[in-house]
């Protein structure tokens, strides 16, 4: 089989005629319901923000407020901690694509600073989120009589804390460093001679 | 031209091509929709970035094969889903054997135990493309294309042999 038999065989199989698009309706659902999507995206994280900022609020009033140093300590480092991750969270954006006009080397390479910034985020989620949160609330709940009920209060934000520290580092783990691998495979294909 | 009728001249032109290359990166029917659907999305979307430095084909296959490599990757980030099946239609399972010719079949079977980045640089040349227009799409210099076709076509002919 010479290679205009293999062109001839590749062309002749799948030409697309199989694929009937309605055109109208293709672009009225990318023009509507793709962006609309996009748009509950961006809402759900201004939500999130907003969140954030009223638990600041609530903070900064008791930081002023409170009646002893350890309530006022901890409020702060809560309201600090919100900053940092509403800081973080803005910064980082989990739907950031690599540009798909780029050449296919130029691509895998912006797709691997994107999973490794990524991985790097989910790595560092016990310093910018989990510590100083924790910190802020086990001193916000010390502030209180210490009895039973406030002991098991700060088991369990301990707990919460824990959880979320394993879910980010098992999503690092189990898919964003496979990817990283078949990414820096692939790479390591094209460049080889 | 208004963005909507270039997308759409575009797909025109480029279905079918559009429509080997996801068959090469997928197995079924509900994969294949759900990657084609990923590169009209992701060619809509680039639509604005398209800077005229390369011809439009080229600039399709750019984001057609990026789109494919990618499409294990971003399978559990996209937005999307199932939607576009309102208007996209597939009438027959390309990625069933039973619809290929036994010499198609084996094509395609020996295309898929390459390697991604090989399939893509042989499915480019399979659509009959310059070399060049490859080494712009894949982003090496044009000898390395030849140098890594030469080695493909020879894992293909003998994958071939075998099977015929």
């Amino acid at each position: 089989m010479n290679n205009e038999d293999l062109k001839f065989i590749w062309g002749k199989h799948n030409n697309g005629e199989h694929i009937t698009i309605d055109e109208e309706k293709l672009i009225d659902y990318i023009e509507n319901n793709y962006y609309g999507i996009k748009k509950a995206v961006e809402r759900r994280k201004w939500i999130e923000s907003l969140a954030a900022v009223f638990v600041i609020f609530f903070f900064v009033y008791l930081a002023v407020t409170g009646n002893n140093l350890l309530i006022r300590i901890g409020s702060l480092i809560i309201v600090f901690s919100a900053l940092l991750v509403i800081y973080k969270m803005q910064k980082y954006n989990p739907h950031k694509k690599s540009n798909y006009g780029n050449s296919i080397f130029e691509n895998i390479k912006e797709s691997l600073t994107i999973l490794r910034s990524e991985a790097n985020f989910l790595n560092s989620v016990l310093y910018w989120y989990i510590l100083p949160f924790q910190i802020g609330i086990i001193m916000f709940f010390l502030s209180f009589e210490l009895n039973i009920f406030t002991l098991l209060l700060i088991i369990f934000s301990m707990l919460v804390s824990a959880i979320i520290y394993y879910l980010n580092i098992n999503l690092v783990k189990k898919t964003i460093k496979p990817q990283i691998e078949v990414l820096e495979k692939n790479l390591k294909i094209l460049t080889e001679e | 031209m208004e963005k909507d009728q270039l997308f759409l001249s575009v797909l025109k032109e480029n279905k079918g091509a559009i429509s080997r290359l996801c068959s090469v990166y997928t197995n079924n029917k509900q994969d294949f929709e759900d990657l084609f659907q990923d590169v009209l999305l992701n060619l809509w979307n680039s639509l604005n970035s398209f800077q005229n430095k390369s011809s439009l084909s080229t600039w399709v296959y750019r984001v057609a094969l990026n789109t494919c490599l990618n499409y294990k990757r971003d399978k559990s980030k996209t937005l999307k889903q199932a939607s576009l099946n309102i208007a996209i239609k597939t009438i027959v399972d390309f990625t069933k054997s039973s619809e290929k010719a036994l010499e198609t079949k084996a094509l395609y079977d020996c295309i898929n135990t390459l390697k991604d980045i090989d399939k893509s640089i042989i499915v480019l040349y399979l659509e009959d493309l310059p070399y060049k227009e490859i080494s712009k799409i894949v982003g090496i210099s044009e000898n390395h294309v030849s140098v890594k076709i030469k080695r493909i076509k020879i894992l293909l002919k003998n994958c071939l042999k075998q099977k015929l």
